[in-house]
């Protein structure tokens, strides 16, 4: 008569679910990794030296806060993020600009951005009529609104680069 | 805590605090320092120093203190010699602001670390410690940079020692030197605001400058810019940093002619007496340019929507370096945006000719100044087919049609017709007037009309256009009327014509449509129809004309014919087709009428008696004439067509109270010549106003039953036989005869009053009346209601004989009345007198006046 024994299917088996399950683990593992990884796909540094004068140059995604920018910085809806990058020198400035289009007109996005610093403690060099660029400073920190047609005449390309002084 | 054999097996320690200080009882197993009691002082700063320098530019400071001694271990007061110590000291100058500490403006540190014999001064050079008692520490500290402000020195000692194990001793203590004051001169600090920026090239780069300025300050600061590599140029320069801008401007610099290269940007700022730089990168890149295309202001992917999709319009809108551009189609023809010439960096062209679901890409090329292409732009159109026009289809029903068409329905005055709309492509629809809703399709009944509507369908179309469709509803009346000819047979003699009147009568209400008239056929038709000629046709509402046809008889022979009239004819308003006789007789005068009478009648009446003449036949004509003379006739009272009669009568009624004379005439048809009759007359008639009399006679004869007798018989009045002996108690009959003598019917007549006088007579009843024609009971009233002209009515009552006393001798009389009355006429009615005794005596007949 003969015996079959089962145990070698069984073990077989046993290694199969194993190894998908580990097949599965590390699929798993790289998606999170990836995920995690992908916000700062966008970010870059560029290292910028001459003689004494040194600078770092970081690109940050669109939606990054900006070192001294404020956390609710009116973004209308269909504003889009053209440029966001922090620049930090050896002399201890750190320069934070954000570019971006507007669907607001030149004088709505001046007015809207300049009424916003205004309410955050900054305050314009000069007074009277809005025009494009305006300066402000606080504290030791200065900013700068650049604002500027676009393709359109409906829509506005803004600037707005605000410099601290570590020193 | 690093545990010797020395302490660990020989020494014993005892710790006393005396004071500030700390007493240690030291007791060494050894006996290798024999010192049983010893004073350490771990850590003790005694005095702290400070001196600037005349131009305070400079800071000398010092500490006067032990960092950490145990004088059993090292009599000599060489504190921090021994391994077994360890010692920090903290160094800082503070800023002070309001009294109150701000920060330290300078900060170092020295320390003495367990099993060294040495001080470490790290980032402190310059500072040295004393090795000598007592122990303390000085340096030099450069306050150039320092602002004006209020400054103090401080310094911190930490200790601790091992040698005492188990029992370490550990102190720490600070002191300050007293504050002082570094006074500078106002001025300014410069910084640029760009750290780095990268631009294509042809660009204008803005740079924000400011300087912090002390308080006080109110120099002008000029900024001017030099560049490495060279190139870069700030243009206007210098620019000025003063109170009225804050002290804040921009530098601008344009990048048109810089090769593209990283370039270091210096702005040296300076106020006559102080100068300050800052560095900016700027980056100038080979990008030179991009290109916009769009469609309608559109990037795309647009659909433009006819009506205006067929055409649109492109726009190509440079940034950067762009010298021109090229067109070209990657999908679609378009001949408005093809070719190879070369185009402006910018512009708009017109695109005509689109096709509906087509699907368009423009695209353009540009190049640079220097002949580079740069990335090209594209935009996709793709062009909606139109929507269809919008449908719209009012339709109506009415008793004209079965179903629905597009109109005129017609309805009948005062009731509804039916509506049935469709549309296509329409998102809703009205109808005026009334009240339909918004519905796309459907179907109604209007209002009950009274006059002629028109309807109309508004659609509003998908596309935004609208179509309408209109019905008209007439309003007809109910075609009905009545069409009447007069007169229906007619008899003319030859050459005569014979007028008819055609009539429209009792139309319905709302009917108003012109009756025409017409002559169907003529039989036979030795009449031509060319000798019928109907004027005044139509016949128009409100009807209250005829139409009249003349029948000419001219050359048309004897004989009879029969003629259909017809109204509407071929229409459906109600056609009607009457017919009319006429004879045609020969053109002799007949012979007159003979045994002509008049007699006159009841009342207003006249009765005309004749017979026809020698010959008379159907085709005879009698007409009957009155006068009031005998010699004025005027126009015949009365026309009667000779039937084969023996003789003809006729009743001339209505007449008033006087005399009247009459003749007949004889003639062929209407149209022939007459004879007439001789003279009938004078008759005198009266009025026949209605006239209530009554009569009241006793009914002769006595007993339980009315006696024969002729009801209102005539006279209306009989003389009574007088001197009847009656019984008491027995009965007697009396007829009240009302009588109508007029023609005209009275109402409400009734027999009141009855009196039986004498106080001979009781128990009075109403026995009968002819025909039933009163009621009533007692001695009435009685009820006889309404009496026709000429009508009577005969009311029986009895009464009863009662014995008045006296002899029988005595006469008695009748004496009875009673009024009759109607609702215009009353009169008193009176018997005649009758004598009469009771009992067997028989008086002499005495006529008495009642």
């Amino acid at each position: 008569m003969k015996t079959q024994s089962k145990l070698p299917g069984s073990i077989s088996k046993m290694f199969l679910g194993i190894f998908f399950i580990l097949i599965i683990i590390i699929a798993l593992v790289t998606v999170y990794f990836y995920l995690r990884k992908a916000p700062d796909m966008n970010n870059s540094v560029t290292e910028i030296s001459s003689g004494e004068f040194s600078a770092e140059v970081k690109k940050l995604g669109s939606a990054e806060i900006l070192s001294g920018f404020p956390e609710d910085l009116p973004m209308q809806d269909g504003s889009e993020v053209l440029d966001n990058y922090e620049a930090t020198s050896n002399d201890g400035r750190i320069q934070s600009t954000k570019l971006f289009k507007s669907p607001q007109t030149t004088a709505q996005a001046l007015q809207t951005y300049t009424n916003f610093f205004t309410g955050k403690g900054w305050v314009r060099n000069v007074g009277g009529s809005l025009t494009s660029p305006i300066l402000m400073r606080r504290a030791d920190d200065t900013l700068m609104i650049s604002v500027s047609s676009g393709i359109d005449s409906s829509e506005a390309i803004v600037e707005i680069t605000l410099t601290q002084n570590q020193y | 805590m690093k545990i010797t054999k020395r302490f660990f097996f020989q020494t014993f320690l005892s710790i006393f605090i005396v004071g500030g200080g700390l007493v240690v009882v030291n007791q060494f197993t050894d006996n290798v320092i024999p010192t049983a009691q010893a004073n350490f002082y771990p850590a003790e700063i005694y005095n702290t120093s400070s001196t600037l320098s005349a131009d305070q530019n400079t800071l000398n400071i010092r500490t006067d203190g032990y960092g950490a001694c145990l004088n059993t271990i090292d009599p000599n007061n060489f504190c921090a010699r021994t391994e077994y110590v360890d010692i920090s000291v903290n160094f800082d100058i503070q800023r002070i602001v309001n009294n109150v500490y701000a920060g330290d403006q300078w900060s170092g540190y020295a320390y003495y670390p367990e099993q060294t014999t040495r001080w470490s001064f790290p980032g402190l050079p310059g500072m040295s410690p004393e090795q000598v008692s007592p122990a303390g520490f000085t340096g030099v500290i450069d306050t150039s940079s320092w602002p004006t402000g209020l400054y103090r020195f401080c310094a911190t000692v930490e200790g601790s020692v091992t040698a005492l194990w188990p029992n370490d001793a550990y102190e720490r203590q600070s002191l300050c030197s007293p504050a002082f004051t570094i006074t500078r001169n106002e001025s300014f600090s410069f910084i640029c605001g760009i750290v780095s920026t990268t631009v294509p090239r042809g660009s204008v780069v803005q740079f924000p400058l400011s300087a912090s300025v002390t308080s006080g300050y109110n120099s002008e600061v000029s900024v001017s810019m030099s560049a490495t590599p060279t190139g870069p140029l700030m243009s206007p320069s210098p620019v000025l940093l003063n109170a009225s801008n804050s002290y804040q401007n921009i530098g601008l610099v344009n990048t048109a002619n810089l090769n593209p290269d990283s370039y270091l940007l210096t702005f040296m700022a300076t106020d006559g007496s102080t100068t300050q730089q800052c560095i900016s990168n700027l980056i100038v890149t080979d990008t030179t340019g991009s290109i916009d295309l769009r469609f309608n202001d559109s990037n795309g992917p647009t659909t433009p929507t006819p009506p205006n999709g067929s055409t649109g319009r492109l726009t190509w809108v440079p940034s950067g370096d762009v010298a021109s551009c090229i067109p070209s189609m990657v999908q679609g023809v378009s001949s408005d945006w093809t070719g190879t010439s070369p185009r402006p960096s910018s512009g708009t062209q017109n695109i005509t000719g689109l096709e509906q679901g087509t699907t368009y890409i423009f695209k353009i090329d540009c190049v640079t100044s220097s002949g580079s292409p740069i990335d090209p732009d594209q935009v996709e159109v793709t062009v909606g087919i139109a929507p269809e026009p919008p449908t719209a289809t009012l339709l109506c029903e009415g008793i004209n049609t079965k179903t629905p068409i597009p109109g005129p329905c017609d309805v009948i005055y005062g009731s509804f017709g039916v509506l049935t709309w469709s549309s296509e492509y329409t998102t809703e629809c009205q109808i005026t007037p009334g009240t339909w809703g918004s519905a796309t399709s459907g179907s109604g009944s209007t209002s009950n009309l009274t006059s002629n509507t028109t309807y109309t369908l508004t659609c509003e179309g998908t596309n935004g256009s609208t179509a309408t469709s209109s019905v008209q509803i007439n309003v007809v009346a109910n075609p009905d009327y009545e069409f009447t000819i007069i007169p229906t047979s007619d008899v003319k003699a030859q050459g005569q014509t014979s007028t008819v009147n055609l009539l429209v009568t009792n139309p319905t209400q709302g009917f108003n449509s012109p009756v025409v008239m017409s002559v169907m056929n003529v039989a036979p038709p030795s009449l031509p129809l060319s000798q019928i000629e109907i004027t005044q046709n139509p016949v128009n509402a409100p009807y209250n004309s005829s139409a009249i046809a003349e029948i000419d008889t001219t050359g048309v022979p004897v004989g009879n014919y029969v003629i259909i009239f017809r109204s509407n004819a071929g229409t459906t308003t109600d056609p009607k087709t009457r017919v009319m006789q006429l004879r045609v007789t020969g053109a002799s005068a007949p012979t007159a009428p003979v045994s002509v009478n008049a007699n006159a009648g009841a009342c207003s009446e006249i009765e005309v008696t004749w017979n026809p003449g020698v010959g008379h036949n159907s085709s005879i004509e009698y007409r009957v004439y009155r006068s009031i003379n005998g010699t004025d006739w005027g126009s015949p009272i009365h026309t009667v067509q000779n039937n084969g009669q023996a003789s003809y009568t006729f009743n001339d009624v209505g007449l008033n109270a006087g005399t009247y004379y009459y003749r007949v005439s004889a003639s062929v048809g209407s149209g022939g010549a007459p004879s007439y009759s001789s003279t009938a007359g004078p008759v005198i008639v009266t009025s026949c106003a209605p006239s209530l009399e009554g009569s009241y006679k006793r009914v002769l004869g006595s007993g339980a039953s009315v006696p024969s007798h002729s009801s209102c018989g005539s006279p209306n009045s009989i003389p009574l036989p007088n001197g009847n002996v009656y019984v008491s108690g027995q009965t007697v009959f009396f007829e009240i005869c009302v009588r109508n003598s007029g023609n005209e019917s009275l109402s409400n007549v009734l027999v009141t009053e009855l009196y039986t006088g004498d106080q001979n007579l009781e128990n009075v009843q109403l026995v009968r009346s002819s025909g039933s024609c009163a009621t009533g009971s007692g001695s009435g009233p009685y009820t006889v209601g309404n009496l026709a002209g000429g009508g009577v009515c005969s009311l029986v009552v009895s009464a009863r004989i009662s014995n008045p006393g006296g002899p029988a001798s005595t006469l008695h009389r009748f004496v009875n009345f009673a009024n009759i009355s109607s609702s215009t006429i009353s009169r008193a009615v009176n018997t005649l007198p009758e004598v009469f005794s009771i009992g067997a005596g028989i008086p002499d007949r005495v006529e008495t006046t009642p």
